[in-house]
């Protein structure tokens, strides 16, 4: 069988399975990831695929048009948006989970690949400056207090622990640190 | 030969195809909480779950054992971009178990056994594994790290890639080693490193890496409720680069990103050259500090817990060394006569 018609086959496969799947948006990203998943097993391109199968796999995870109406009627009063505001937002958001997981799949350049020269550890200076960048977002947890009493081991006031102790009865407080 | 009705069903069954049972939810149902059963079921699990917090064990260094309790019943993931630490994050898990006589199984389908061996050696003798990876350790030190062997494979027990020819990459060697240690009890702690690695299967050949990965997932979604030690799960990532920064670690996991589910907290390893340094980012935690990150020192191998002050100082000698650096290189260029 040629090439074009497994590919083809696979997503008709999907497409099948999907109608007794969870579509919801919690697993969007984990429905496509399986179909290029079995792509990229196929050792299929991302020429093979972009122009040709992508759209139709968007297409067959985005809700039909009665379904996307019924939801909106249900959610109205919940929702700040009109009908076609409301239909369309539902539609660009699996489009952009699609997309997104797809280059992740099938880079039109490898996503990872850094022709840079490898300045720290195995990163370019790019990749290190980046990093470094995301990381400064997060904010520094500061630990003194947490390690006072981890070290006292009395990281539970032991009155506390007695009462709830007769209260829940049984287990031990002795730590195996 | 045909089958009947009922043999039909019976064999849709055993496949777990079977018709599922009719849902009751009774009002008497609803209105019995808060009586005296349900109250004893929930100070039981409060009992449990306290029980759990007080068996924690040491995760590395005080720092990160303060914060994050490390123990039974979850499932750790550290995930780091190529090259940031997860194998040295490994040993740095190990190594202070081992020096408790703490059991630890190592599934290891990255490093040889003999590395991960090599590794924690070197944090106990305060060498440089990577001297070692290039060939520049002398050999009174490999003598002295392989005398320790012995005695760290009393307490670590490693399983890596040539165990029965790869069995730690299919999904189903996995779940065989993890039932073991389960059902020996001895085991403090077991680490797998790394995920993206185990994504074939035994039974079988045709299944993609995804559905390997998700059923692994699945898996340890389960036998981390019942289990006797913590699970620690070693995740590649994506680089931080491409992704434009995108502070949300699900979009960053490689291959099967649903591994976020199970898992009950999730650290993020980036390492910080300037200052010697390495952050730990906590983007999932059920104990309650996602969102922060931990900074430990770095030194020979080991993660460090180091002060504020220490951090400041760290990065002033950081700058100092990068400047020297550069003076040398604009030395060497005018002795050279370069301009």
């Amino acid at each position: 069988m040629d090439k074009s018609k497994v590919l083809e086959l696979t997503l008709v496969e999907w497409i099948a399975n999907l109608k007794s799947r969870d579509r919801s948006r919690k697993h969007v990203r984990s429905n496509f990831e399986e179909l290029f998943q079995k792509w990229k097993d196929l050792d299929a391109s991302f020429d093979d695929l972009y122009e040709t199968y992508l759209p139709r796999a968007i297409k067959a995870h985005q809700p039909l048009a009665s379904v996307a109406r019924n939801t909106y009627k249900t959610l109205k009063s919940k929702v700040d948006k009109t009908e076609k505001e409301f239909i369309e937002e539902w539609n660009d958001s699996i489009e952009g989970t699609g997309q997104e997981v797809f280059f992740e799949f099938f880079p039109p350049t490898t996503i990872d690949k850094d022709d840079e020269p490898k300045v720290y550890g195995n990163m370019s200076a790019t990749e290190y400056r980046a990093q470094r960048r995301y990381a400064d977002q997060f904010p520094t947890l500061d630990t003194t207090e947490l390690v006072k009493a981890w070290r006292e081991q009395k990281q539970y006031n032991p009155e506390v622990d007695d009462k709830l102790e007769n209260i829940l009865g049984g287990g031990s407080d002795e730590t195996n640190s | 030969m045909k089958l009947t009705p009922e043999q039909i069903q019976a064999q849709l069954k055993l496949a777990g195809k079977g018709p599922i049972a009719e849902v009751q939810v009774s009002l008497d149902d609803i209105e019995s909480f808060g009586d005296k059963a349900s109250m004893t079921e929930m100070l039981t699990d409060i009992g449990k779950y306290k029980k759990m917090l007080a068996e924690r064990i040491t995760l590395i260094n005080d720092a990160l054992s303060a914060t994050i309790p490390f123990t039974r019943e979850n499932l750790y993931l550290f995930c780091a971009y190529t090259g940031s630490g997860k194998s040295t994050v490994a040993a740095n898990i190990t190594y202070p178990l081992w020096k408790q006589k703490k059991k630890t199984l190592v599934i290891s389908n990255e490093e040889s056994k003999q590395d991960v061996m090599f590794r924690i050696a070197c944090l106990d003798l305060g060498l440089n594994f990577n001297d070692y990876k290039k060939g520049n350790m002398p050999n009174e030190d490999i003598l002295k790290v392989v005398q320790l062997f012995p005695e760290i494979s009393n307490y670590v027990k490693v399983l890596d890639v040539t165990y029965q020819d790869g069995l730690t990459t299919k999904v189903e060697g996995i779940k065989k080693a993890l039932e073991s240690v389960k059902k020996e009890e001895s085991y403090s702690c077991v680490l797998i490193d790394y995920f993206q690695l185990i994504k074939y299967s035994l039974k079988d050949a045709k299944r993609t890496g995804y559905d390997n990965l998700n059923d692994l997932r699945i898996f340890l979604g389960q036998y981390i409720k019942s289990s006797t030690m913590p699970v620690v799960l070693f995740a590649q990532l994506y680089s931080v680069s491409k992704k434009g920064g995108a502070k949300d670690i699900d979009t960053r996991i490689k291959d099967c990103t649903s591994i976020v589910e199970p898992a009950t907290v999730i650290i993020e390893i980036v390492p910080n050259f300037d200052n010697r340094t390495s952050e730990f980012i906590i983007h999932k935690d059920r104990f309650g500090r996602a969102g922060n990150k931990i900074v430990c020192g770095f030194e020979k191998g080991r993660y460090i817990m180091v002060s504020d002050d220490e951090v400041v100082e760290r990065e002033k000698l950081g700058k100092l060394a990068a400047v020297d650096s550069k003076l040398d290189k604009l030395e060497a260029m005018v002795r050279n006569g370069k301009t």
